[in-house]
């Protein structure tokens, strides 16, 4: 006797999918949505191009706001105060 | 003198496709629309989920171009980018079905004899696509691609990246699942 399950298999497979309404149009509703994700990555890349500029003035405007209310930095002396510091400790070490 | 789009190989289209050309693409879901379709109702429960599957399936196949390297044909390639969405479909829906009862299927499993087989075979379809819906997404795939697709099983484990040997663990497990929420006798 022939089992049940492949029974039900075998039947089955003689049904045609009902694809017709789903068929008709795919390629414009999945275009459709390619495009309106290009979009949204479009809006995401000019918004982040935009603001480079505001960010860059910003920067700017933030170093040269620390600069006027700390005028006494000396850049060279901060540079140079490490590598005097060692050299200093170094002697005294006798390296 | 230009070519049109329609005598065009796969393999072009996709080049076309991949440097941005929609129409291009457009022709390539108008050529394999009907198999992934068939393919996909396989495991969708309405037309609206057929129609999202679908999509998806377009959609990663129009994502992963670039991954299309010609050493098959493309609609093998195409064929296993779609099994993995529908199966990452299974996967999401999963969650939502483990609510089902299976007073229907049990009702349906006794079919009249005396019916014309177009509505035997309905009602077939019926009692599996609620049998199937209680398996694993792997399991799923698997038989689907078996029993209802009749594929082979290297041609399954081509597909689905699966050894030969686990396809035939997954089927057999997945038959023995399907017996049990049949109430099928293996004797019968």
């Amino acid at each position: 006797m022939k089992n049940k399950m492949d029974e039900l298999f075998k039947l089955a497979r003689t049904v045609e999918p009902d694809i017709y309404h789903v068929e008709r149009g795919l390629e414009t509703r999945v275009l459709a949505r390619l495009r309106v994700e290009h979009e949204s990555l479009a809006v995401w890349f000019t918004w982040t191009w935009r603001l480079v500029p505001i960010f860059a003035v910003l920067v700017m405007a933030l170093g040269g706001w620390y600069y006027s209310v700390s005028p006494n930095i000396d850049m060279r002396t901060a540079i140079t105060a490490n590598y005097e510091q060692s050299m200093h400790l170094s002697s005294l070490m006798g390296d | 003198m230009s070519i049109s789009l329609e005598e065009l190989t796969d393999e072009s289209l996709v080049e076309a496709a991949k440097s941005g050309g929609d129409d291009a693409f457009a022709e390539i879901v108008r050529r394999h629309k009907r198999k992934v379709l068939r393919l996909a109702s396989r495991f969708a429960g309405d037309k609206g989920e057929l129609d999202d599957i679908s999509q998806d399936i377009f959609i990663k196949i129009y994502r992963n171009l670039g991954g299309y390297r010609r050493e098959a044909p493309f609609e093998h390639w195409l064929t296993r980018v779609a099994v993995s969405a529908c199966y990452d479909f299974l996967r999401k829906k999963k969650k939502v079905n483990r609510d089902i009862s299976l007073e229907d299927v049990e009702y349906s499993l006794s079919i009249p004899a005396d019916e014309e087989k177009t509505f035997e075979a309905l009602q077939a379809k019926e009692i599996l696509d609620k049998a199937l819906v209680k398996l694993k997404p792997k399991e799923r795939v698997i038989i689907t691609l078996l029993e209802l697709e009749e594929r082979s099983i290297k041609d399954v484990a081509v597909i689905t990246g699966l050894s030969e040997a686990n396809i035939k663990v997954r089927a057999f497990r997945a038959r023995k699942a399907l017996k049990k929420i049949l109430g099928v006798n293996e004797e019968a």
